[in-house]
């Protein structure tokens, strides 16, 4: 991983919603990078910022009430951040693109799917119509619809969740982004058809070598897909590892919590470990460890200090006072 | 779990050879049929789990086992009686043994009423109010529920998912019912509000002797509570056994998909991958003979003609599939 190609390093990006309860920061002080053909899974539960983040990538975050405050975005050493909005549309699509998780209503209910699909091509690729529906039915051949050139011509509404799922996804690949940045994409569906769905990014993957950024709260599906995992609370990161390391070792208590409360089909069944108390109020201020309030493990420290982020090994960072013994890891000028 | 009620096997509920059917508008979209002759059995005191994908009746049958729906055919037992033609004030009395939770709680709550306003309302129903404390009842089911009397005066917008789903089950318990439907119950929750949610659930059943019909599409979560599975294909019953059975060995093709497709954190826990092409055919129009040769990797030419019967193959675990005859 460390001699693959960073594409895309976000470095200290803060994203502050202003409501009447008072100022949300949804995100604060994120970083990580993004390597080239790198299947990154951003878990946590609702109200974390997972979300957020991948919006402020695409610059997609609603203003008013919401403002990137800070920090940058950085896609091959170009700022997203300082873009015009003319510009970032010659990306959005076209090199990142996104899949969201409900694909009815991301759909254009009264235009045909293959147009819709088309539709960027002709955009970015500058396709004559002929070509660019040609080009649509070969992609949802690829991503697997049957008899493609049937279903190019057909509504969104006749189609069932599986297969609007697909659309979304020949439509995000169309232009063959670097990027896919895809959130909760299979929280809707069945989990037959979730295992359909995680084929094919995983596919897509290998053959393109297309960065997948894949956001949900299902860690099982994190384990199956991704190589590396960022653990956010609150809008921060706790916790990121390659994928297997997180599950066999979780350092953070948050993220153990997290692990311990998942049902597992086993032999002996015991009541599930849960996590105390719940997520924050997110206008609410906590001075110290945001996790503190929940947490085994608090201490007088965790209440007053905020901790810093500390590198636990290769590509392995917590930020929990439990390992001040580990060296403090700078922001996001770390080498990983 | 299994052993109580294999000592004492008081039915609760029976579903004996139940039909829904829905009509469609004009004779082109045809009729659906929802749950196509379902019959099993739910022991006293037990959780009955049901899992399948969207669409394949499980929520249709919950319904129905409580008559929110009524059935085509076939008749529904509720502690001996036959609920499926109540009427009038039998079917309201009957309606206090019967509760259930459903999958959204902001949804399920009238956001104009405070809690107490909400929890009031099964006993004003029942004209209940005169004859019992309901204030101090009403706060016993707070505390049931983990709940405490200050959230009484609260709207349901002022609390969490995990509060409201809380509200829900207070509610449900309000009349102190035999059988509670939990359909979808804790989908709607993050995880580690779910696990709370689960506990509580088992708790509360151990305390009161409920008995629950637990209805989810994630097999990991009926795993977790349930004392029996049972697994629905496109209106049928495919499979019932009791967990530890279903844990030692699955007959059927589709349960073995099903638990296969499912990610595991625990990559032991990883079952090797059966795939599944297709999707699940529409009920309005299901395949003939066994409506899950369509997908099915075992087929033969026997399951596209014949329609496989549910039968005992091992002592209290019934599969319908020709593979096993």
């Amino acid at each position: 991983m460390n001699q693959a190609e960073t594409i895309l390093e976000i470095k200290d990006l803060c994203v502050e919603f202003r409501t009447m309860a008072g100022t949300v920061h949804a995100v604060d002080h994120l970083n990580y990078t993004l390597h080239r053909g790198e299947k990154l899974g951003i878990v946590g539960e609702s109200g974390s910022g997972k979300s957020v983040s991948s919006l402020a990538m695409m610059q997609l975050i609603p203003n008013p009430p919401g403002k990137i405050t800070g920090g940058q975005i950085l896609y091959r050493s170009q700022d997203l951040t300082k873009l015009s909005e003319r510009e970032m549309r010659g990306i959005r699509g076209n090199e990142i693109s996104m899949i969201f998780q409900e694909p009815m209503t991301s759909l254009n209910p009264i235009l045909r799917c293959g147009k819709q699909i088309a539709e960027s091509l002709r955009l970015h690729r500058g396709m004559k119509k002929k070509e660019a529906m040609d080009e649509a039915i070969r992609m949802m051949q690829a991503v697997g619809i049957a008899n493609p050139a049937v279903r190019a011509y057909e509504y969104p509404h006749q189609m069932s969740g599986g297969m609007r799922q697909r659309v979304m996804i020949a439509m995000a690949l169309a232009c063959q982004p670097q990027i896919l940045i895809a959130d909760e994409p299979t929280t809707a569906l069945d989990v037959t058809i979730q295992a359909q769905i995680l084929d094919l990014i995983r596919h897509l993957n290998e053959t393109m070598k297309t960065s997948v950024v894949f956001i949900t709260h299902d860690l099982g599906v994190v384990s199956e897909l991704c190589d590396t995992v960022i653990v956010m609370y609150t809008g921060h990161i706790v916790e990121q590892a390659p994928v297997r390391e997180i599950f066999d070792n979780p350092l953070h208590p948050y993220t153990q919590g997290l692990l311990s409360a998942i049902p597992k089909i086993t032999r002996e069944r015991n009541p599930l470990s849960t996590i105390e108390g719940m997520v924050p109020n997110p206008t609410d201020k906590i001075t110290g460890c945001s996790f503190w309030p929940r947490c085994p493990y608090a201490t007088e420290r965790c209440k007053q200090e905020e901790p810093p982020v500390f590198s636990a090994g290769e590509n392995r960072k917590v930020r929990c006072w439990r390992y001040d013994n580990l060296n403090e890891t700078t922001g996001g000028s770390d080498n990983d | 779990m299994t052993e109580q009620h294999e000592n004492s096997k008081d039915v609760l509920v029976r579903a004996d050879h139940v039909k829904v059917y829905f009509k469609g508008k004009d004779k082109k979209s045809g009729t659906v049929r929802a749950v196509d002759d379902v019959s099993f059995d739910i022991f006293k005191g037990e959780t009955f789990g049901v899992v399948g994908e969207s669409g394949c009746g499980k929520s249709t049958l919950g319904r129905t086992l409580i008559r929110l729906i009524n059935p085509t055919d076939g008749h529904v037992y509720l502690d001996g009686e036959d609920i499926s033609s109540l009427r009038g004030n039998d079917l309201k009395q009957m309606r206090k043994k019967a509760q259930i939770i459903f999958q959204d709680p902001s949804a399920c709550l009238n956001p104009r009423r405070t809690i107490r306003q909400i929890l009031m309302e099964p006993f004003e129903i029942h004209h209940l109010t005169g004859k019992i404390d309901v204030n101090a009842r009403i706060e016993e089911l707070l505390h049931l529920v983990g709940l405490d009397t200050y959230h009484l005066s609260r709207y349901p917008h002022e609390m969490s998912g995990g509060q409201k789903q809380r509200i829900g089950i207070a509610r449900a318990l309000a009349l102190n019912p035999q059988i509670i439907i939990c359909d979808e119950a804790v989908s709607a929750l993050d995880v580690s509000v779910q696990a709370q949610v689960l506990n509580l659930l088992q708790d509360l059943k151990k305390r009161l002797g409920l008995t629950y019909f637990f209805i989810s599409h994630n097999l990991n979560v009926v795993y977790q509570v349930s004392d029996r599975v049972g697994v629905m294909y496109l209106g049928k019953m495919v499979e019932i056994a009791t967990y530890d059975q279903l844990y030692e060995k699955r007959y059927h093709p589709y349960t073995e998909a099903l638990l296969s497709a499912i990610p595991q954190v625990d990559a032991s826990e990883q079952k090797e991958r059966i795939h599944l092409s297709g999707e699940v055919p529409s009920p309005s129009n299901p395949p003939s003979g066994c409506r899950f040769h369509t997908r099915c990797p075992k087929a033969c030419e026997r399951c596209s003609c014949d329609t496989p019967e549910l039968r005992e193959i091992e002592p209290g675990h019934f599969v319908a599939c020709h593979l096993y005859d």
